[in-house]
């Protein structure tokens, strides 16, 4: 699948506690394949879904498309949903 | 003597000191609160120069050691340098080496940043080949195995 960073928006208040560490990415799914759906666990990935993935998976590649940074990942690296 | 013998009567007990001010109080912990932060900026900012120097000094093309997780078995090829955008934390980027492996076709990979977490050194069997070989070497009295090697220490009484 194909996945875009997510920008997070800037306000003011309180900081929300991220589930993210620097042994994972978080990102917005933007493109999957039509032919098969795909299921993490027993749910099923949607477009726009944000899922988080393993940063330094060698199945991972990061492609440049129109000026933007997306990368290539394998269902295998998603670790969850949110 | 006279004013000695008068500061001694006007404090029963502990003295107090002037940092026990509140106002002194509050200048110290905002001057120790500022010392902290330029200390915390100064050591991330030392951070992210060592790790650009790595990337910057890091060879273009190398022929390097890598590990197939797939097959089980270690593998040398030649590897392009990549650097990318670190998506966790954008002021800085992650660099690592790539490589197919040829019988399976799959992805292995080498950390040129964030060394301490490449699995190379946890499932390469020549790294645990040559860590066995410097064992014998490193092994500490307090461990199992110091006794049959080096035999028992004798004990001597203290009298």
């Amino acid at each position: 699948m194909l996945v875009e960073k997510v920008d997070e928006p800037v306000a003011e208040g309180f900081q929300t506690v991220e589930v993210q560490d620097s042994f994972v990415y978080k990102g917005k799914i933007i493109k999957m394949p039509s032919d098969q759906p795909m299921y993490l666990d027993n749910d099923k990935l949607a477009m726009g879904d944000v899922i988080i993935f393993a940063k330094y998976s060698p199945d991972t590649v990061e492609i440049d498309l129109d000026g933007r940074k997306l990368k290539f990942v394998k269902l295998s690296d998603v670790l969850a949903t949110l | 003597m006279a004013s000695n013998k008068k500061s001694k009567m006007a404090y029963i007990g502990k003295k107090p000191l002037v940092e026990e001010h509140y106002n002194i109080d509050e200048l110290i912990k905002a001057q120790e609160k500022r010392s902290d932060e330029r200390t915390y900026y100064r050591e991330k900012d030392k951070a992210r120069e060592e790790r650009q120097k790595l990337i910057e000094d890091s060879q273009m093309v190398v022929a390097t050691d890598f590990h197939c997780t797939r097959c089980n078995e270690d593998f040398k090829t030649m590897a392009v340098l990549q650097v990318e955008l670190d998506w966790s934390n954008l002021t800085q980027s992650i660099a690592f080496y790539k490589s197919k492996h040829r019988k399976c076709g799959s992805w292995a990979i080498r950390h040129i940043t964030d060394k301490t977490r490449d699995g190379f050194y946890q499932r390469s069997k020549a790294v645990v080949l040559e860590r066995g070989k410097y064992h014998n070497d490193i092994l500490q009295p307090f461990e199992t195995g110091f006794n049959l090697v080096y035999g028992k220490p004798k004990h001597t009484r203290i009298n």
